[in-house]
């Protein structure tokens, strides 16, 4: 089996998975750098501004507003753009690989006995679900 | 402190004879070892982000948060919210390739994707440490929730519950906590936000109690009654101290005496101040142990006065004003004391400072701002690294429900977040002799028997009672099953004896539960003084410090080799527990740390420098031993972001 897998890693579809793995960094990255400027601003805002901060709005000062009740709605956006994001780029990947594995590029390897084969079927299925 | 809450007790033995029960109910269903280890697998994306809830909101966040925001208002915010939002790091780079790489425990990940077993060795290591970490505050809040229900001693409470938990998890394992920490989680929303709405109708919504401090920023609460008041002695340092409001004077009356161990000014003098008025001081006399202190008679009393400070014969001015300061008493052994109707709370920071940004939390050495930052980084990093949370990511099916189940987790923790902070807000408008006690932890405990209706005060503590319980039980047991699984399976089934049965493995879970759930219980009874929130927070910097660079980059950079790993999250994570560990010594007063307001804040909040330097070394080693790379180094790489359509993943044990 750990034969078959180095096979499978030179296999040319670890190209695909490869960009598969830099578009999910990448996306990560994105939603990431949203969220520390968030996160890493608000301490900055609270030291300079602290007037506005404290700006009271319905009883609350503005920044325990923001801090304690807002930035929670705040983070399910953002890991609700993720998750469907990331499971679109995803899709997208396995179903690259259906297409050239339909029509192997010349000089590609063999797949391999129960691999993929066995899988493309699942992933309609599971494409279906989504 | 007043005799037993019965009504509370109920509650509460209720919910431990739930616990229990759905264990042995579940137990039926766990035969195999691999039912132990991870509840076979397949346990879908609802219950599964609620059996995550379940076990993560332990006793820090449904009691110590409260009482940590209670005591210091904004700053103490950040830690519900770093909880909760600490799962977005999980969510973007860890959970998908995590689960894809098909590993039990972290020890797992640690070898399989180095392909060494001494990397195992070091990660069982490190999940031994934040493990007992996370089981102190859990154990301290088992200690004073007994103490406030039952009036027991400390020690008693620890010694119950955890003998409890320990004999729960070695008949159950994980199987029974899965289903059992999917019921807790809903018990433990329902019991943190139904009785605050009901405290809110009686005492003033969230708003308005926050809104009237915003409007006097100088006022401290003051207590509306008559209230008695126990105080600790000098074995439990630091929580023997009182520190008197700079705002007025306060009365205290000691109908059976005090004995004084010391009196010093709350704000230590810098060079060239005055020393604090003589008249401020108590009579001398002789302590019990005859050495010299402070003694007050039966039915005398003491007044604490604010004073000026003044420098080379002029006041010392701060944003304005004239700065004041009062004294800080430390009592030598338990002492009972009334403080008067209309009385200022001592130790109770004013509205102003409390409120804002940059209180007495993150302001305590000077550098706000770091320690706030420290912060941040170590709930948001560590979140990431916690060795009971990750392990839950192999129940689920595969890569794309993992990441689901963290969306859900985030969304049922963040609305168990938002009720945390409006206990604290009610507690210090409504009971500030909590403040004078040390005892801010107990808010959500005993915050409803000041309702002016004492039944329903007693219900709704009675709730909450059973949802503190749920939580340090919960969390508790999540913490034995991953440290035992840890012994057994990465050191007794990987290392000891590589073929043991079925039988064998399960038998060396069970020694390994009691055994770990004692050094727990050893362990808790030393904490007492410290607040659940904090000590939590602790055991995020060390995760974060060592098990998070090591998730980050093992799941990402194909060029980290063992030595990098295993450096980085020795060099992290060793360094940050030093750290801490004199920050604890230090406020135990078993040292003395004589250091920088800086140093002292990097001491006490790790995060900052531990998690850059873990990542650093990680990749310097790596750099270094470029040679140590797995052959199959891209294999793996493959089949931590491959989608299971494309038939790589491949469970790295099989059943």
């Amino acid at each position: 089996m750990n034969e078959g897998q180095d096979d499978l890693a030179n296999h040319h579809y670890a190209e695909i998975v490869q960009r598969l793995t830099r578009r999910q960094a990448a996306l990560g990255l994105r939603v990431a750098a949203i969220f520390i400027v968030l996160i890493g601003g608000l301490p900055l805002y609270n030291m300079y501004n602290p007037h506005h901060a404290a700006t009271s709005i319905l009883g609350f000062p503005a920044t325990w507003l923001f801090l304690g009740i807002l930035f929670f709605p705040i983070t399910w956006l953002l890991s609700a753009y993720f998750v469907r994001e990331s499971d679109r780029i995803e899709l997208e990947a396995a179903s690259a690989v259906q297409r050239d594995h339909a029509a192997p590029p010349p000089g590609a390897e063999p797949a391999l006995p129960g691999g993929p084969t066995a899988t493309s079927e699942s992933k309609a299925g599971s494409g279906e679900a989504i | 402190m007043t005799g037993v809450n019965w009504i509370a007790l109920a509650f509460v033995i209720v919910t431990i004879l739930a616990t229990i029960g759905l264990g042995i109910y579940a137990t039926g269903m766990a035969k195999s070892a691999s039912d132990f280890f991870v509840a076979g697998r397949g346990v879908n994306v609802f219950w599964n982000a609620s059996a995550i809830s379940g076990e993560y909101l332990s006793a820090a966040s449904f009691m110590g948060i409260a009482g940590l925001i209670m005591k210091n208002g904004y700053d103490a915010l950040w830690y519900p919210v770093g909880y909760a939002t600490g799962y977005l790091f999980l969510l973007l780079f860890i959970a998908g390739p995590l689960r894809r790489f098909g590993a039990y425990t972290i020890p797992d990940f640690a070898e399989g994707r180095f392909n060494s077993p001494w990397m195992r060795k070091i990660a069982v290591i490190v999940v031994l440490l934040i493990g007992f970490f996370y089981t102190m505050p859990q154990m301290k809040a088992a200690g004073v929730t007994l103490g406030a229900i039952l009036a027991w001693p400390y020690w008693a409470g620890i010694v119950v519950v955890g003998a409890v938990i320990t004999f729960n998890v070695a008949l159950g394992g994980m199987k029974g906590i899965t289903f059992v920490q999917g019921f807790q989680y809903w018990l433990k929303v329902f019991a943190i936000s139904v009785p605050i709405f009901i405290l809110c109708s009686v005492f003033g919504g969230y708003n308005s109690t926050l809104g009237a401090a915003l409007d006097e920023p100088k006022e401290v609460p003051r207590v509306d009654r008559d209230t008695p008041l126990q105080f600790k002695g000098k074995v439990s340092a630091p929580a023997n101290a009182v520190s008197f409001s700079s705002v007025g004077p306060t009365t205290l009356l000691f109908p059976k005496g005090a004995h004084i161990l010391k009196v010093s000014p709350v704000r230590k003098p810098q060079p060239g101040e005055a020393p604090m008025p003589a008249q401020d001081y108590p009579s001398t006399g002789t302590l019990p142990d005859g050495s010299n202190g402070y003694v007050i008679p039966p039915g005398g009393a003491y007044t604490a006065r604010p004073w000026t400070v003044v420098k080379d014969g002029k006041p010392v001015m701060k944003d304005g004003w004239p700065l004041l300061t009062a004294p800080k008493i430390e009592f030598y052994d338990p002492t009972a004391a009334i403080l008067k109707e209309g009385a200022l709370a001592p130790n109770a920071p004013p509205n102003g400072k409390w409120i804002a940004p940059f209180g007495p939390m993150t302001s305590k050495y000077d550098n706000p701002l770091l320690y706030t930052y420290s912060l941040i980084i170590a709930l948001v990093c560590g979140t990431a690294g916690l060795p009971h949370i990750l392990v839950r990511f192999y129940t689920n099916p595969d890569g794309r429900s993992a990441k689901r189940t963290t969306l859900w987790v985030m969304v049922l923790i963040g609305v168990f977040y938002l009720f945390p902070a409006v206990w604290g807000v009610l507690g210090r408008a409504n009971l500030p002799a909590m403040y004078a006690n040390n005892s801010t932890d107990l808010a959500v405990i005993k915050l409803p028997t000041a309702l002016p209706n004492k039944l329903l005060g007693q219900i709704l503590s009675g709730i909450t009672s059973a949802g503190a319980f749920a939580a340090f039980m919960s969390t508790f047991s999540g913490l034995l099953v991953s440290m035992s699984s840890a012994l057994a399976h990465d050191i007794y089934g990987k290392m000891i004896r590589p073929h043991a049965t079925s039988d064998e493995r399960t038998a060396a879970f069970k020694v390994s539960a009691v055994l770990l759930g004692a050094i727990a219980i050893l362990l808790g009874l030393r904490i007492e003084s410290f607040d659940i929130a904090m000590l939590v927070g602790w055991a995020f910097a060390i995760a974060a410090a060592s098990y998070f660079p090591l998730l980050l980059l093992g799941s990402w950079w194909r060029g980290l080799t063992r030595h990098g790993a295993a450096a980085g999250m020795l060099v992290g994570g060793l360094l940050s527990l030093g750290a801490i560990a004199c920050t604890m010594f230090a406020d135990l007063k078993w040292i003395t740390l004589d250091v920088s307001p800086f140093v002292r804040t990097l001491m006490e909040q790790p995060a900052i420098w531990g998690v850059p330097l873990s990542i650093a070394t990680m990749v310097i080693v790596s750099l270094a031993t470029q040679g140590a790379l797995p052959k199959d180094v891209d294999t793996k790489m493959l089949r931590l972001h491959a989608p299971e359509e494309l038939g790589l993943s491949k469970n790295y044990i099989e059943h």
